[in-house]
């Protein structure tokens, strides 16, 4: 197959909204889905001689996120006003951050699509406020406006144009929502609306020609930004191929993105677009960032995920997948290691992690928070079994019972009588046992049949009442077969 | 700086104000002796006075992350609306491009 | 005998606080109301008198006072509010058809502060459409007249809240001061208006014009007064976060022997004044000189770049500050098919035109490709004004100049020159683009009988020591407020 004949460049803005109990500029509740308009004030609502007031808690998690996201915090930021109307902002201008942003030049790794760790740089990140929200009910002539949302504190976090496909902006927006999670800082939920993502697509050509810069806005999911993405390089080459569109003699523009049909649709060219006129916002002082704030911040942050990652790799020995699914959710990754320990390999406290404890999670859907027993109890499970104490089959028995009643393993064998018996008489008893009630079997395995043996272990295992060592079992049966 | 009518259509309607012909006529001249005056700021020389050397705050003094009243939804937000749905919910405009 | 509502405003408090005194909240409301619907008619000073609000409160403060409650200096104190600062409950229109019966639910911060301290809000008081102006003649529910002469302008933007109190209506008014709106109508009407430090005073329930000049202050017939309810207003405010706290005063008020009293020459009536405020500040200077203190002369070129950098500024910040008025959430809308079209109409009803030609103006100074040549080069202009102007207090302790370099005009004479008005200006934005407090005094009249003042102006935070020298410079001038004819043919 040929090289492609363009590349694809990527940019992406993200839109998170940050978890505080009160909105960035006044005291409303900053919250999701209430019913319309009652979480408003002066303030947020824009009537005429309210003030904005800055909430510390929105900068604190600002300065988190843009910690974890690597970025330098700037010493002094300041407060800029981004002019244009529209009926979800009451003000007319929008509070944000122009040209002394709170966070510049950090990064992100995520897995390039070749395989290798690619670097995506984060030109900056700003806090803002959000607009409202506007909906149309089908078969009227107005439009609806609720402003609840106005004024819920943002974090904008603009990429650099590093990615190169839309596999690889959809592996950065999940590295994004993680690195987030782990900080504590956002819900980075996009059903929700706390993380709303921009693509900023064009192609470059071998010959050096650009496509036009689109960004498509409206895409509610991971999946439908890679979707997007796809539509997008596709449109453009035909644009390109069919029209000479160019970056040159084309400007900017908006497109919107059906979920329905997969297409981005035209909204409007940038060209046409308001001039923000921005200036410095004369209502809110520039603000001198506390290095403490940032040092503290910078000191409890938990180590992220690709870092994590790495390490259960390197230090425990886990496959990347598992590593992966450990590290998914920063809450069960403290779990996990909190599990390790003296005696139960990590692999080991790992498979019980992820096979039995979130099966039963699974199951009643609710999360690693729902588990009853503190961590250490699984690492002492899995050393029990790992010590050939119990064999798995009763190390079940055993979670069940955790599960219940928090004890501890090695009481729950005591009291159950579960210990794994390897006692080499009372294993040989079994299985000439076994092999007494089950001649026909016996008489296969000793013809070669290899696949009779495993009733001659069932047999074997249920004269042991379950608790044999499956490995002395199994030897001590082939011994007397021979 | 020569003030056209073209100037100061595309001016207001940034500013979202419909002006009438009239009106543009009449504001042509003054915008221009207006503008003429200010031009006077533009040779004056302040070497390099850097415009964000405001007084700054420390971060140590902003608003602590606690809730407070919000608006009565009847009495004080949709009071005053022009226009509102028939339940008093929402504000009402001109249909839009949903976000 | 004074009548109660003459009386210099500690007294007036201070007999209805105490149970044992006859004077009641009730008496003062009732005098003033009296006076209100004797001269109103004429003055056209107030756009809303709430007369039961001001009863009901009046009726309240009096039975915690027979209760022995504590109340507050401005106990029963009647109380003028520029329409631009919101009273809850009461109609908030800045003079224009813009507002379209909003009614604001919270109090301004001052509002409260005052109404805490026991003043009883008797009205709101008309003003230039959205504080824009220098005569009260783009109010869009007509002008006021200068209680001195009704033929004439009481000055802008506050020429309501000044004429209240010039006709003695009632003893104290707020109003606000972006560019001069409250020291040029008090000059105008021969009584002290104060523009405070920037950032001293909340701004919370103000109606934004340019929110890094505006400033509310007060309004009274002498500066002991001002002072009382400057002292209740000022203070740092959670909701403003443009406010600080400012440090009290340092030991007693001074007094003229040894006060160095710059003379700025580009300050100086020039001949495009009138020669008699000239003089007016000449024989003031004269008489503190006389008791001691020394003219500094001093000259700060930059002073005359104030009025174009002021004229960039605060029609940038105001064009930001008035997009909210859109017709959505309150307000004028004029209705249209289509959004920009309900914006634009909307706006274009509700703007008088001088209020659509700062808007574009502002708009203009703001926009890609013009924004570093106007509105950037003017903020840079503003800050080594500021320099220049801090460097002056280096040498002297307060400046002493006109406040307008005419006393009241003609209504209409300067309606059809936008620029001629924004020339009224020219001794007064200064003290706005620097942040600095200034104070206009009355210093007596003009042979045709029309009110002349003179301005203090003092470094960051002297707020409470110029309204203090302000009383000195009376005593040393002997130039007092004094009542206009039309305020004799009432009680």
């Amino acid at each position: 197959m040929s090289a492609p004949a363009y590349r694809v460049i990527v940019g992406m803005e993200v839109h998170l909204q940050l978890k505080t109990r009160t909105k960035a500029f006044c005291a409303c509740r900053a919250v999701y889905g209430d019913e319309p308009n009652v979480h408003l004030c002066p303030v947020c609502l824009g009537l005429p001689g309210a003030l904005p007031t800055l909430n510390a808690e929105a900068l604190r998690l600002g300065v988190r996120t843009g910690l974890a996201l690597g970025c330098t915090v700037a010493a002094r930021t300041k407060w800029d006003r981004k002019n244009y109307f529209y009926p979800d902002l009451p003000k007319g201008y929008q509070i944000s951050q122009y040209d002394r942003p709170l966070c510049t030049d950090g990064a992100l790794e995520i897995d390039a699509d070749d395989g290798a760790t690619k670097r995506v740089r984060i030109r900056r990140a700003h806090l803002e406020e959000d607009t409202g929200k506007s909906f149309h009910v089908t078969g009227t002539k107005h439009s609806r406006i609720d402003l609840n949302r106005c004024g819920t504190p943002l974090l904008e976090i603009v990429s650099e144009p590093d990615l190169a496909s839309a596999d690889e902006a959809a592996r950065y927006l999940e590295e994004l929502r993680k690195v987030v999670a782990y900080a504590g800082t956002s819900d980075g939920n996009m059903q929700e609306g706390n993380l709303r993502c921009e693509p900023n697509v064009n192609l470059v050509y071998p010959n050096g020609d650009r496509t036009p810069i689109v960004e498509v806005k409206n895409v509610n999911s991971v999946s439908n930004v890679a979707r997007a993405i796809r539509f997008e390089v596709e449109r453009q080459d035909l644009e390109y191929r069919a029209h000479g569109r160019t970056l040159a003699n084309t400007p900017r523009s908006t497109r919107g993105f059906d979920d329905a049909t997969g297409e981005t649709v035209h909204q409007r060219t940038k060209e046409s677009a308001d001039d923000y006129r921005y200036f410095p916002e004369p209502d809110l002082p520039p603000l001198d960032v506390d290095r403490a704030l940032v040092e503290a911040e910078r000191a409890t942050l938990p180590e992220l995920p690709r870092a994590r990652r790495t390490r259960y790799v390197a230090a425990y020995g886990l496959s990347a997948y598992d590593a992966g699914v450990l590290t998914a959710d920063v809450r069960v990754a403290t779990w996990y290691e909190q599990a390790l320990v003296a005696g139960a390999s990590p692999k080991g406290v790992a498979n019980w992690l992820t096979g039995e404890v979130f099966a039963r999670l699974n199951a009643e859907n609710r999360g690693i928070e729902a588990v009853p027993f503190p961590p250490a109890r699984l690492g002492e499970l899995t050393a029990l079994v790992e010590g050939k104490v119990v064999n798995a089959q009763a190390g079940k028995q055993v979670l069940r019972a955790l599960w219940d009643s928090g004890e501890a393993p090695k009481d729950i064998v005591a009291r159950l009588g579960l210990a794994q018996v390897s006692d080499p008489g009372a294993v040989r008893a079994a299985c000439e046992t076994a092999i007494a009630a089950e001649p026909a079997a016996a008489a296969a395995v000793r013809a070669g049949k290899p696949e009779a043996f495993g009733r001659l272990m069932g047999a074997a295992m249920k004269a042991l009442k379950g608790k044999g060592d499956p490995a002395a079992v199994k030897a001590t049966l082939t011994d007397l077969l021979r | 700086m020569h003030v056209t009518d073209a100037l100061v259509r595309q001016v207001a309607k940034l500013a979202r104000i419909e002006l009438s012909d009239a009106e543009v006529a009449a504001m042509v001249p003054q915008l221009g002796r207006i503008l003429a005056y200010v031009e006077a700021v533009s040779s004056i020389d302040v070497g390099g006075h850097d415009p964000a050397a405001i007084d700054a705050v420390p971060s140590a003094t902003l608003r602590p992350d606690v809730e407070a009243e919000s608006l009565d939804r009847a009495r004080d937000v949709m009071h005053n609306a022009p226009a509102r749905d028939t339940l008093g919910v929402f504000f009402l405009v001109p249909k839009v491009l949903e976000d | 005998m004074t009548a109660p509502l003459d009386l210099p405003v500690a007294e007036m408090a201070a007999r209805v606080a105490d149970p044992r005194d006859g004077l009641r909240a009730a008496d003062l409301v009732e005098a003033s109301l009296r006076r209100i619907a004797a001269l109103d008619g004429r003055l056209h000073a107030f756009l809303h008198v709430d007369a039961e609000g001001a009863r009901r409160a009046a009726a309240e403060l009096d039975a915690r006072v027979a209760r022995g409650e504590a109340v507050g200096p401005l106990a029963g104190v009647p109380l003028a509010v520029k329409d631009n600062l919101a009273v809850a409950g009461l109609p908030l229109t800045c003079a224009s058809k813009a507002l379209g019966g909003y009614v604001p639910p919270r109090d301004a911060t001052v509002v409260a502060r005052a109404k805490a301290a026991g003043a009883v809000v008797v009205g709101k008081t008309n003003l230039d459409e959205f504080a824009m102006g220098s005569s009260t003649e783009n109010s869009a529910f007509g002008a006021t007249r200068n209680p001195f002469d009704l033929g004439r302008v009481p000055g802008g933007s506050s020429g309501g809240s000044a004429a209240a109190v010039a006709a003695g209506l009632a003893p104290l008014a707020l109003g606000s001061d972006t560019g001069g709106s409250i020291r040029q109508p008090a000059a105008l009407c021969g009584i002290v208006g104060h523009k405070p430090t920037y950032g001293r005073v909340s701004r919370n329930g103000l109606v934004a014009f340019a929110s890094s000049l505006d400033q509310v202050g007060p309004f009274a017939r002498a500066a002991d007064d001002a002072a009382i309810l400057q002292r209740v207003i000022e203070g740092p405010d959670p909701l403003d976060a443009t406010t600080r706290a400012f440090p009290p005063p340092a030991g007693r008020p001074r007094d003229l022997a040894g006060l160095r009293i710059g003379v700025v020459e580009e300050l100086e009536v020039g001949a495009s004044g009138d020669p008699e405020v000239a003089a007016a500040v000449t024989r003031t200077r004269a008489a503190l000189v006389a008791r001691g203190a020394a003219l500094v002369p001093l000259s700060v070129p930059l002073m005359t770049a104030g009025i174009p950098v002021y004229y960039v500024v605060a029609p940038a910040e105001c064009s930001s500050n008035l997009a909210r008025f859109d017709g959505v959430r309150y307000g004028a809308r004029v209705d249209a098919p289509e959004l920009d079209a309900l914006y634009a109409r909307s706006r274009d009803a509700g703007f008088g035109p001088e209020v659509k030609r700062r808007i574009v103006l502002g708009t203009f100074a703001l926009s890609a490709g013009y924004a570093d040549a106007y509105y950037k080069r003017a903020m840079s202009v503003r800050g080594a004004l500021r320099e220049a102007l801090a460097g002056a207090f280096a040498r002297c302790d307060v400046l002493l100049s006109a406040t307008s370099p005419i006393p009241a005009f003609r209504a209409g004479e300067k309606a059809g020159d936008p620029l001629a008005m924004y020339l009224c200006d020219v001794l007064t934005v200064t003290a706005n683009l620097a942040g600095v407090p200034a104070t206009s005094l009355p210093a007596g009249r003009t042979r045709a009988g029309l009110p002349v003042g003179v301005q203090l102006w003092g470094p960051d935070g002297s707020d409470l020591e110029l309204l203090a020298l302000a009383g000195t410079v009376r005593a040393a001038t002997g130039l007092a407020y004094e009542a206009p004819a039309l305020a004799g043919e009432v009680a």
